[in-house]
């Protein structure tokens, strides 16, 4: 598969949940795991198509195996513990400060199909730097969507994804990684709910 | 089914009443005592009344701090000024109307997004320029969304009800 090929419908996606990030604590909804982002029309072009509006949420291609996913996340959490420190808190005290992975979740790349012809799913293969299994999952919006019914649309698309993701395939640490026993015994929904 | 969720520390806990609404305050009592002896926090209830508003409004506080942390540059997944004031407006529109705490998650970096979970699907709730745009997803079946208009004063009480199902 080369970059920017787009990814089958019937191919199954990962979603990595990164502890604590994206765990369902203190009011954050365990939807904040599909954390669109809004795409820069000139940075990302190449994610637009031709449409006014795009959103993304990265995903691992499962074509490549669990064991590679894992991988991935793994090095994700490492690489924004470098990057971006957690801030430090009594409560992040208990896990030393850092974030972990979790395992992930998983859903088909067609698994919400478009409202009408104002939206559009695509899920394109984009490898990004060590990350070579990398995708983005993105819903591109038409021009005359105003921003309560961009939100409107995504909202829907994102409760749909909820409802379909199955899992969680969890990773379990061992114990030579700090808090391991901390980490392992974070509850995460068994889903499809 | 109403829910009720609350934070102990670093434990996130639900209660979700079940049918027979005259047994739901024992009932809550009942758990909140069983929290205190299960959490190395001590909850002594000094009253029924007093532990449950309480809880609530310790919900609605984090809900509260977690919508403006969305707006700060820093965050993971964060969200514009308008969206996260709208919210708070809007927050404190439900909060009065004694609508079980939601959950929030930020959307696209332009919304926050109200949720409850149901036994039969869950509930999305967003805010924006006096309309409240509501997504059901069902467990099985087809989603809906509505727009409801607040200048209809009918509005908000319906929502309430419904919300409070």
């Amino acid at each position: 598969m080369n970059p920017g090929d787009t990814i089958p419908n019937s191919e199954w996606v990962a979603r990595a949940v990164i502890f604590p990030t994206h765990l369902p604590q203190q009011q954050l909804s365990p939807e904040a795991l599909f954390d669109f982002r809004g795409l820069d029309p000139e940075k990302d072009a190449q994610f637009f198509a031709d449409w006014a509006h795009a959103y993304a949420v990265s995903v691992s291609c499962l074509h490549a195996g669990e064991d590679k996913v894992h991988k991935d996340g793994l090095e994700l959490a490492r690489q924004q513990n470098e990057n971006r420190p957690l801030p430090e808190s009594p409560e992040s005290a208990k896990f030393g400060h850092m974030r972990a992975y979790l395992g992930f979740y998983r859903f088909l790349a067609g698994a919400v199909a478009p409202l009408d012809n104002h939206e559009q799913i695509e899920t394109i293969f984009w490898p990004e730097g060590t990350f070579d299994n990398h995708a983005n999952y993105i819903v591109r919006l038409a021009e005359c969507v105003n921003r309560r019914d961009r939100t409107k649309r995504r909202t829907r698309i994102t409760g749909l994804l909820w409802r379909a993701l199955s899992g969680p395939v969890r990773y379990l640490h061992s114990d030579d990684t700090p808090h391991a026993n901390y980490f392992n015994e974070v509850p995460l929904d068994a889903l499809p709910a | 089914m109403m829910t009720t969720s609350a934070a102990f520390g670093n434990l996130h806990l639900s209660y979700t009443r079940g049918p027979t609404a005259s047994t739901w305050a024992k009932d809550v009592v009942r758990w909140v005592a069983s929290c205190g002896s299960a959490t190395d926090w001590s909850i002594v209830p000094a009253s029924a009344a007093s532990t449950l508003s309480t809880i609530v409004s310790q919900a609605y506080k984090y809900v509260y701090d977690l919508i403006r942390s969305f707006a700060q540059p820093a965050a993971t997944a964060c969200v514009d000024q308008q969206a996260a004031d709208d919210a708070i407006s809007f927050f404190n529109q439900l909060i009065s109307l004694n609508v079980p705490a939601p959950k929030v998650f930020p959307s696209g970096g332009e919304a926050v997004i109200f949720t409850w979970e149901r036994p039969s699907g869950r509930d999305y709730l967003h805010y924006e320029d006096g309309i409240v745009t509501l997504t059901h997803i069902p467990c099985k079946g087809d989603e809906w969304q509505i727009d409801l208009d607040l200048s209809d004063p009918t509005v908000l009480t319906s929502l309430s009800i419904y919300l409070r199902r």
